[in-house]
């Protein structure tokens, strides 16, 4: 073991100097944003690279991973499956469920965007970012703060665009928000990421619709496209989980569970002509306030 | 040199495989951090400074590909490094893995503790996960990795129980 000397205290102490003065300079200055944009575009280029190598046996390696959550999943669908039966023979309504399906494809034909599509060749390797990172850049159009689609609906949106790559911050992301509207009633809000793997939480904007029962469980939420044109509206965003009042009863907390499975996407489209997207206030607010 | 070289050529394939198995092969939702396995083999029988500063630039590599304030993985990093090469040599296979284990922990408590403190927003759970699945993860792959980890150490140049 070595034996700690003063030279070694003058050491740490040059080694906190050297961490504040970076942390000065990212904070302070844009000094490191030239530095972070090339490593960024040069390591995205080996991801690619790396990505193209991999991918072939990337079905096993998924095939390990999903192995649980495919056996709970199945499980669910048997259920799902079993329940469907039913109502088809029970409940004759099944027109107005196909009615909203139809809904949400004329609202995805409706978009009105221009978009470009790109594969996810690397994630984050940070578990504090919920983003992905896409192998088309400003060379093919992509800018920043552009929405992002996956099949599913809504993903995010481009935080950072190189030449020929491009980081995804997804609206799960904790300093992701999205302008949305909620199932028929069309109730307005703010749906907030809450990290990866979690709901999203949707702030709405009238406490008193919330009472008169507005929101539901199951309500589809798109996105509203208001406030100057945040993302393109009519992006479904996902499905309304669990409306239940706080432990206060002064505010209700709404959990939407977003329709695109993050960790199972490939390819993408991005929006490179539409609406921008315009960043989150800056202190989030769990639930809705009165 | 070729040792220094060698670490920075292992500390992008390590980023790289970390991200690759992120998004392929998370472990609830999160992936390995194998650079500071990297960082940590080659603090092992390195001198406390030289170690520490190799850390610092592992760590400011990573730092340029995240949105989280620049300097974090840097110090995170340095401080682990700077740790390993003190505590010296160890022997056996479990107390390098432990080795290997403490470090991802360390490291990950480091940036996450100083994320919070600089204002990104973390989930309150996210890093208890962050913690526990990394270090978990690093420490099963780490036996996978000891051909490429073993190339960065340098035992043999260990002056065991000498000062700096």
């Amino acid at each position: 073991m070595w034996r700690r000397t003063a030279r070694d205290r003058v050491f740490i102490a040059f080694l906190v100097l050297s961490t504040v003065t970076v942390l000065t300079l990212d904070f302070r200055t844009g000094v490191l944003n030239g530095i972070s944009n090339q490593t960024q575009s040069t390591f995205a280029f080996l991801q690619d690279g790396a990505r193209g190598f991999v991918r072939p046996f990337e079905s096993v390696l998924q095939s390990i991973g999903d192995l649980g959550s495919l056996r709970r999943e199945n499980a669910k669908l048997q259920q799902q499956n079993i329940r469907l039966q039913r109502e088809v023979e029970s409940y004759p309504d099944v027109a107005l469920e196909n009615q909203h399906l139809q809904t949400l494809l004329q609202l995805q034909d409706s978009v009105g965007i221009r978009a470009v599509e790109a594969r996810v060749v690397g994630a984050s390797i940070s578990a504090l970012e919920s983003s992905e990172t896409i192998n088309r850049g400003r060379n093919s159009g992509i800018v920043p703060d552009r929405a992002v689609l996956a099949p599913e609906g809504l993903a995010g949106h481009i935080s950072w665009a190189g030449a020929a790559s491009a980081q995804v911050t997804f609206i799960t992301d904790l300093q992701s928000a999205v302008g949305v509207r909620v199932g028929e009633s069309g109730e307005t809000g703010l749906v907030r990421g809450q990290g990866p793997r979690r709901d999203l939480l949707l702030d709405l904007v009238s406490r008193a619709a919330l009472d008169q029962g507005a929101v539901k469980e199951g309500d589809i939420v798109v996105t509203s496209g208001y406030q100057g044109g945040i993302y393109p509206p009519g992006l479904p965003v996902g499905r309304v989980e669990k409306v239940e009042l706080a432990t206060r009863g002064t505010t209700y907390k709404i959990s939407v569970r977003p329709f695109v499975r993050f960790s199972q996407l490939d390819i993408v489209s991005v929006a490179v002509s539409g609406p921008q997207v315009v960043e989150a206030p800056p202190t989030p607010t769990p639930g809705a306030g009165p | 040199m070729r040792r220094i070289l060698f670490f920075a050529f292992a500390v992008v394939v390590a980023m790289l495989i970390s991200s690759e198995l992120s998004l392929s092969l998370p472990l609830f939702g999160v992936g390995p951090d194998l650079v500071v396995l990297v960082v940590a083999s080659f603090a092992i029988g390195e001198r406390p400074r030289q170690a520490a500063m190799a850390g610092f630039a592992a760590g400011f590599f990573r730092d340029m590909l995240l949105t989280t304030p620049a300097g974090l993985s840097a110090f995170a990093y340095a401080i682990v490094a700077y740790v390993v090469a003190m505590l010296g040599v160890p022997r056996g296979v479990g107390p390098v893995v432990g080795t290997f284990a403490g470090s991802t922990f360390a490291s990950q408590l480091i940036y996450g503790v100083g994320a919070m403190m600089l204002g990104q927003p973390v989930h309150g759970s996210d890093l208890p996960r962050m913690l526990l699945v990394t270090t978990a993860y690093n420490a099963l792959v780490s036996p996978l990795l000891m051909p490429l980890l073993r190339r960065v150490v340098r035992v043999e140049t260990a002056p065991i129980g000498s000062s700096d």
